[in-house]
């Protein structure tokens, strides 16, 4: 069971690298297209989709790791003075509302994305088939509707040992 | 009286004419015809961004929409007849031809399952603006920036010699004013609209039309499916020719507007030389050849509609002379 | 149940379900796709949800986002924002809250080039804030300081939301980007003052540094060098048209990393981290504004805006009577919405009202903006606040919330002060003409 935690919490990470990497890639294209445009007085082809198309994969590539490391953004005024017991409860309802939730996106965005492939749904310049993207992005929202479901787990698994809720950053 | 209330989704401001001149008109005619028992909300604020209309509607977050085809790229390419470069001369002529186009050959393209469309219209002719440098001929382009809203317009003015950069039109006015482009590919009425008179200097027309986007008017199917036969004909009796022609008078106001502004301001108006269009028109003739080949990839006809569509342009256009004594 | 009972309840909800501590996007997602499903329809609410993720994350103009908070660790790491705060500590260090004032003043001087108050607050977030904390002010105070220095973004011109609103009602936006500059320069006035009385009445949370003397400043003059030539760098670009707002980000990015480099601060590790640190931030502060448009379109699609419209028509009220109730609905809906998504939803409502009764367009579009920036910083809803917090993690919320109060007050100050002079916003643009 640890092992299998442990496990998809690299794989997490690895998404997020991934994530990170893209966005240096929207940095340099960014950084690019000035330098071309500006001194060389032609464009960078497709950097604006590049940029698009970047943006949509760094944010649904690095929400398992966010997830993961508790980075989600709350309200804790309130919750940090509720009873062990309470905290619990209110923690362990939060993240499995969240992998619910996640988890239907996921579908829903799987669908669109077909409708996209259907329609035969593209970039405008460099072509690339949205449904293709959008299908991507379900699939990182399933991982991290299963992000979700682990921090339900641990949840549990800490109120069975009895140690104190630790409900991710504050 | 029972009365049917429909949900009319909108991403532009009230005052935009596509509103205020195009679907409220439209809508109010079909309210009068049936004697109030249909009736159309406008929404005053946008659930989705202008690419998002066209699911929105198949969703039925309303029940009535309008967009343009060209930004949902790939989807309705046998639609977009008219968006190729010198096809539409006029806001009339274009608009007509791209309805009776889609008349003729809608239905096979399969391009808006899901969807009932009521009206298709262009936009006015796009001129060349500069906030610097004047634009007299083809190789003034040259080297110059110019802002575009679109990859099609990109790629038009790549072809032309000129360097484009696509800019959401929020930013188009600080761009302008800042130097980031020397020129904007817009029609007078848009200048206007999204305050970038300030910074112009000379405006260059090209006659015949540089190029179009050709917009859509539509019911979510279910939404059209529930109405009664006397609301479905009075629908019908206010959309498709009827909107075309409404888009003419819209586009061709806003226009007239807009240069209003534009001419108090003192910009310099030129009009490109005829020897320059018939070049831009060779030059940009790829951008046609691509398109009869997805014509056929999607096993149309391409050439039959093309030729229909540049027919019925010609019967439509504003500028023909009649009525002359021999 | 009618709409403003189900508006109601909607507000209660997500207040509830945010108070005991569950992720505010997911409270937002929550209410708003459940408030479609059972009040829409079932259809609308899944066909929404499956292609608003698309759509918002997809986007040009917000790549802003992840580029200036990127540019904002670069220049941590790099140790470049120690060193200006070292010497901005040396010069206003022994004056009480000096260093969140010089923070409110850096922040003013970016707004002038910035269009947009998120990325003034996500540049400002990683440089002011950890530096801050280092010379002993409190989390919330500090916190607070950038944040509301951040809500001059869209205030000072250029801003992206007197763009829109240019747009939106067909008012010249450059006579409104004029408009901005007085109140603009107002408001770091009242900030200033702000921090002043907040760090009179708690000395704590500002402590005072012994004075430093004259060759001290000046050694710590020289290290500021890189730091001073990247913000010029970028000053400069977007003034002479080399590249726009946008693009500002990327550019800002890709120098702060040179930098790094010739610091020799950068490694693969750093690189690595830096660039995993960037996209935490991003994932979570789009996280929340998915849930913030789904809980907008649920507002829109109720509604909302119509109904607003009808309660201030049946009210029957006097031309300043009718501002105050448009401001209590913004301050009302500020807390709950996020800021962009409020002035589309309510300005084409409000604007002919307001017109109508003889307000000047450029004055209500200066208004708008200030309680738009006012709704940045109110809780529990604040974006900008959430900038902050999302990348000084370990910041408290709590903390956050009792740190804006001052600001929120100087933001109050301020707008009563516009309503009772108009003058102020109108005076620039008329005489410009
Ligand atoms: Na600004
Ligand atoms: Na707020």
């Amino acid at each position: 069971m640890h092992r299998l935690f442990t496990l998809f919490d690299r794989l997490c990470l690895a998404l997020a690298w991934l994530s990170g990497l893209i966005a240096a890639f929207v940095m340099t294209v960014t950084f690019v297209g000035v330098v071309m445009r500006y001194l060389l007085r032609k464009p960078l082809m497709g950097g604006f989709e590049m940029i698009e198309i970047g943006m949509g994969l760094i944010v649904f590539s690095a929400l398992p790791w966010m997830v993961r490391r508790g980075a989600n953004i709350r309200v804790t005024v309130l919750s940090d003075k509720f009873p062990t017991m309470l905290a619990r409860l209110a923690d362990f309802f939060s993240q499995s509302v969240g992998a619910i939730l996640m988890a239907f996106i996921a579908w829903r965005v799987w669908l669109q994305g077909e409708r996209l492939l259907k329609y035969n749904e593209v970039t405008m310049e460099l072509r690339v088939p949205k449904g293709m993207i959008a299908q991507g992005m379900s699939v990182l929202l399933a991982v991290t509707a299963l992000a979700f479901l682990l921090c339900a787990v641990e949840v549990l698994r800490r109120a069975g040992r009895g140690e104190p809720s630790a409900g991710g950053s504050r | 009286q029972e009365v049917t209330t429909l949900r009319v989704g909108s991403w532009l401001p009230p005052h935009h004419l596509i509103v205020s001149g195009i679907i409220e008109p439209w809508a109010a005619a079909i309210e009068d015809e049936t004697g109030g028992s249909l009736q159309f909300e406008v929404m005053t604020s946008a659930l989705g961004p202008p690419p998002a209309q066209f699911d929105l509607l198949l969703d039925q977050s309303f029940d009535v929409g309008y967009g343009v085809s060209g930004h949902n790229a790939g989807r309705f390419t046998m639609t977009q007849v008219m968006d190729l470069p010198f096809m539409s001369p006029d806001p009339w002529a274009g608009s007509a031809a791209a309805w009776q186009t889609y008349e003729k050959y809608g239905d096979e393209y399969g391009e808006h399952e899901g969807a009932h469309v009521v009206g298709l219209f262009t936009h006015s002719n796009p001129n060349i603006n500069m906030a610097e440098g004047r634009v007299e001929t083809l190789s003034d382009l040259e080297g110059k920036t110019i802002r575009v809203g679109g990859n099609v317009t990109g790629r038009i003015m790549s072809e032309l010699g000129a360097s484009p950069v696509q800019l959401p039109p929020t930013e188009a006015q600080t761009a302008m004013s800042r130097g980031v482009a020397d020129g904007i590919t817009f029609p007078s009425e848009s200048i206007d609209f999204f305050g970038i008179t300030p910074v112009i200097n000379s405006i260059t027309r090209i006659p015949g039309g540089l190029y179009t986007d050709t917009f859509w008017v539509a019911f979510n199917e279910d939404s059209w499916n529930g109405l009664t036969d006397e609301q479905r004909a009075a629908v019908n009796k206010h959309s498709g020719m009827a909107i075309a022609l409404l888009a003419g008078f819209a586009w061709t106001n806003g226009d007239t507007f807009g240069e209003e502004k534009l001419v108090e301001k003192g910009v310099e108006f030129l009009t490109l030389s005829e020897e320059d269009v018939a070049t831009a028109r060779d030059r940009l003739e790829p951008l046609q050849t691509e398109w009869l080949e997805q014509a056929e990839e999607k096993g149309f006809d391409g050439e039959a509609i093309l030729t229909y569509a540049r027919d019925m342009v010609e019967h439509y256009r504003a500028d023909k002379v009649v009525n002359v004594v021999k | 149940m009618g709409l403003w009972e189900i508006a109601g309840l909607s507000f209660g909800g997500v207040f509830m379900l945010m108070i005991i501590g569950m992720p505010i996007a997911l409270a937002m997602l929550l209410v708003g796709l459940g408030g479609i499903w059972f009040t829409i329809s079932e259809r609308t609410a899944m066909g929404m949800i499956g292609q608003l993720p698309i759509n918002a994350t997809m986007s040009y103009e917000l790549s802003v986002l992840p580029m200036f908070i990127l540019m904002g660790v670069f220049v941590t790491r790099a140790r470049m924002s120690e060193d200006l705060y070292r010497l901005c500590h040396g010069f206003v260090g022994h004056l009480r809250g000096g260093l969140a004032a010089a923070t409110v003043l850096a922040c003013g001087g970016f707004s002038a080039l910035s269009g947009s108050s998120i990325a003034t607050a996500a540049t400002m977030a990683k440089v002011a804030v950890p530096e801050m904390r280092r010379y002993g002010y409190a989390d919330g105070f500090a916190a607070a300081a950038v944040a509301s220095g951040g809500t001059l973004g869209i205030l000072i011109p250029p801003s992206v939301i007197l763009v829109l609103y240019g747009i939106a009602t067909g008012t010249d936006i450059g006579a409104l980007f004029i408009a901005g500059i007085l109140p603009g320069l107002l408001a770091i006035a009242l900030y200033l003052v702000a921090i002043r009385i907040t760090a009179q009445l708690d000395p704590g949370c500002a402590p005072a540094a012994p004075r430093q003397d004259w060759p001290e400043r000046i050694r710590n003059l020289r290290s500021v060098g890189p730091i001073l030539l990247l913000f010029i760098g970028i000053i400069g670009g977007l003034y002479q048209g080399v590249f726009t707002p946008t693009e500002a980000g990327g550019v800002g990015a890709t120098g702060a990393f040179v930098f790094a480099l010739w610091r020799r601060s950068m490694s693969f590790r750093v690189f690595i981290d830096s660039l995993v640190e960037t996209v935490q931030t991003t994932a979570s502060l789009f996280l929340v504004l998915i849930g913030a448009l789904v809980f907008s379109n649920f507002m829109n699609l109720l509604g909302l805006p119509g109904a607003l419209s009808d309660l201030i028509t049946e009210l029957g009220l006097g031309p300043t009577a009718v501002i105050f109730v448009i401001f209590a609905i913004y301050l009302v809906l500020g807390m709950f919405m996020e800021s962009l998504s409020m002035i589309l939803l309510t300005i084409p409502i409000f604007f002919p009202i307001v017109t109508d009764l003889g307000f000047d367009p450029i004055w209500f579009g200066i208004f708008a903006v200030m309680v738009t920036e006012l709704s940045l910083i109110t809780p529990p809803v604040g974006l900008n606040l959430f900038v902050i917090k999302s990348v000084i993690i370990d910041l408290s919320m709590g903390a956050v919330y009792r740190g804006i109060l001052p600001f929120v007050l100087a933001d109050l100050v301020r707008i009563a002060i516009i309503i009772a002079v108009p003058a102020i916003a109108t005076i620039l643009p008329e005489l410009a003409k």
